[in-house]
C-alpha cells in the first residue's frame, strides 16, 4: 500500500513538473498566435499608439544626440584653437626675446640691415606657416562637419523609411481588422512580417554608422601632410634668411 | 657510500649558489639598463638648446612652436572622432522602438 501510495505520488511530481516546465517554456508566440482574431483586432490600435509614441521619442533622442554631438564637436575645436593661441603667443615672445639679443649682435649699418630683413623674413614665414596650418585645420573641421551633415541626412532618410514602413503596416493591419475582425491571425503574421522587415532593414543600416571614424582618420591624414608641406616651405624660407644673415655677416657669423 | 652521499650534497649547494649569483647578476644588469634608459624622444617640450640669440636657437624655436601646434591638432583627434561617433547608440535605438513577436 505504501508503495504504491509512494508510486503514484512520484508519478504526480514528476508530471506537475512537466507541465509546469511546458508552460515556462512555451514561447509568448504561439500565446500570441491562439489568441482570437477579434482579441487581436481590439488590441491592435492601442499596439498601433504605443509603438508610434515609442518610435517617435526614440527619434526625438537622436536630434537631441545630434544637437549635443555638434556642442561636443565645438568644444573640441575651441579646445584646439585656445592651445594654438596660446602657443603662439609664447612662441612670439620668446622669438621676440632671440631677435632682441641677435640686434644686439649687429655693429655695423650692413649688419643692422640685414637682421632687420631677416627678422622680416623669419615672421613672414613664420605667419605663413601659421596660415597654411589654418587652412589645414579648416580643412579638417569642413571635412568632418560635411561628412556629419551627409551621414545624418541618410540616418534621417533611413528613420523616416522605418517609420512610414512601421506605420504603413499598422494601419493596412487596422483596415484589415476593421474589414475582418475573425481574420486576427492571419492579419497578425502580415503584420509581424511587416514589422520586422522594417525593423532589420533599419538595423542593417546601422552598420554604416562607424565609417565615419574612418572619415576622420582620412581627414587627419591629409591633414598632416598639409602641414608636412607646410613645414617644408617654411624651413626652405627659413633656410634662405639664415644664409642671407650669415653671408652679412661674413667671418663673424659663427656668433650668429 | 656515506662519503659519496655528503659530496654530492656538497655539490648541489655550489651550483644552488653559483645559480643564485648568476641570476644576481642578470637582475642588477637588468636594473641598470631600465635605470640608464635614454629618455623618450616622443616628448616635445619647448625648449631650446641652442646659444639664444642665434640663428639656430632661432629655428629650434620656430620649429618647436610648430610642433607643439601640430600636437594641438592630433591629440584631439581622438575625442573628436569619439564625438563624430557619438549620436551612433541614439541612432540604433530606434530600431529597437517594438518588439513585433510581442504583438
Amino acid at each position: 500500500m505504501s508503495r504504491l501510495f509512494k508510486a503514484v505520488r512520484t508519478s504526480t511530481l514528476i508530471g506537475s513538473s512537466f507541465a509546469l516546465a511546458t508552460l515556462a517554456i512555451a514561447p509568448m508566440n504561439s500565446w500570441a498566435l491562439t489568441t482570437t482574431g477579434s482579441a487581436f483586432c481590439t488590441n491592435l490600435p492601442n499596439r498601433a499608439a504605443t509603438i508610434n509614441n515609442q518610435l517617435s521619442t526614440l527619434i526625438d533622442k537622436v536630434h537631441s544626440a545630434w544637437a549635443t554631438q555638434d556642442q561636443k564637436i565645438t568644444a573640441d575645436e575651441q579646445k584646439v584653437d585656445q592651445e594654438v593661441t596660446a602657443d603662439r603667443q609664447a612662441a612670439d615672445t620668446k622669438r621676440d626675446n632671440e631677435f632682441t639679443q641677435l640686434k644686439a649682435k649687429a655693429t655695423t649699418d650692413a649688419e643692422k640691415q640685414a637682421v632687420t630683413t631677416y627678422i622680416t623674413a623669419v615672421n613672414n614665414a613664420v605667419s605663413t606657416r601659421r596660415s597654411a596650418y589654418d587652412s589645414a585645420r579648416q580643412t579638417f573641421r569642413t571635412g568632418l562637419q560635411n561628412a556629419i551633415t551627409a551621414r545624418r541626412d541618410t540616418i534621417g532618410s533611413q528613420i523616416s523609411t522605418f517609420q512610414g514602413t512601421a506605420n504603413a503596416a499598422l494601419s493596412t493591419a487596422e483596415t484589415a481588422c476593421t474589414s475582418n475582425p475573425a481574420n486576427g491571425p492571419t492579419i497578425r503574421a502580415t503584420l509581424v512580417a511587416s514589422l520586422k522587415s522594417a525593423r532589420t532593414t533599419f538595423q542593417g543600416d546601422r552598420q554604416a554608422d562607424g565609417k565615419l571614424g574612418g572619415t576622420v582618420q582620412q581627414l587627419a591624414a591629409t591633414r598632416t601632410a598639409a602641414f608636412k608641406a607646410a613645414d617644408q616651405a617654411f624651413q626652405t624660407s627659413m633656410s634662405a634668411a639664415r644664409a642671407a644673415l650669415k653671408q652679412a655677416f661674413g667671418s663673424t657669423s659663427a656668433s650668429i | 657510500m656515506q662519503r659519496i652521499k655528503d659530496k654530492s650534497a656538497g655539490m648541489a649547494l655550489v651550483e644552488a649558489a653559483v645559480a643564485v649569483l648568476v641570476l644576481g647578476v642578470i637582475v642588477a644588469g637588468s636594473m641598470y639598463v631600465i635605470n640608464h634608459r635614454p629618455a623618450s624622444s616622443s616628448s616635445t617640450t619647448n625648449t631650446v638648446t641652442a646659444q639664444p640669440g642665434t640663428t639656430a636657437s632661432i629655428d629650434q624655436l620656430t620649429q618647436n612652436d610648430a610642433q607643439t601646434e601640430q600636437q594641438a591638432s592630433t591629440k584631439a583627434d581622438a575625442q573628436v572622432q569619439q564625438d563624430a561617433l557619438s549620436a551612433n547608440s541614439a541612432t540604433s535605438n530606434v530600431g529597437g522602438a517594438y518588439n513585433e513577436s510581442t504583438l
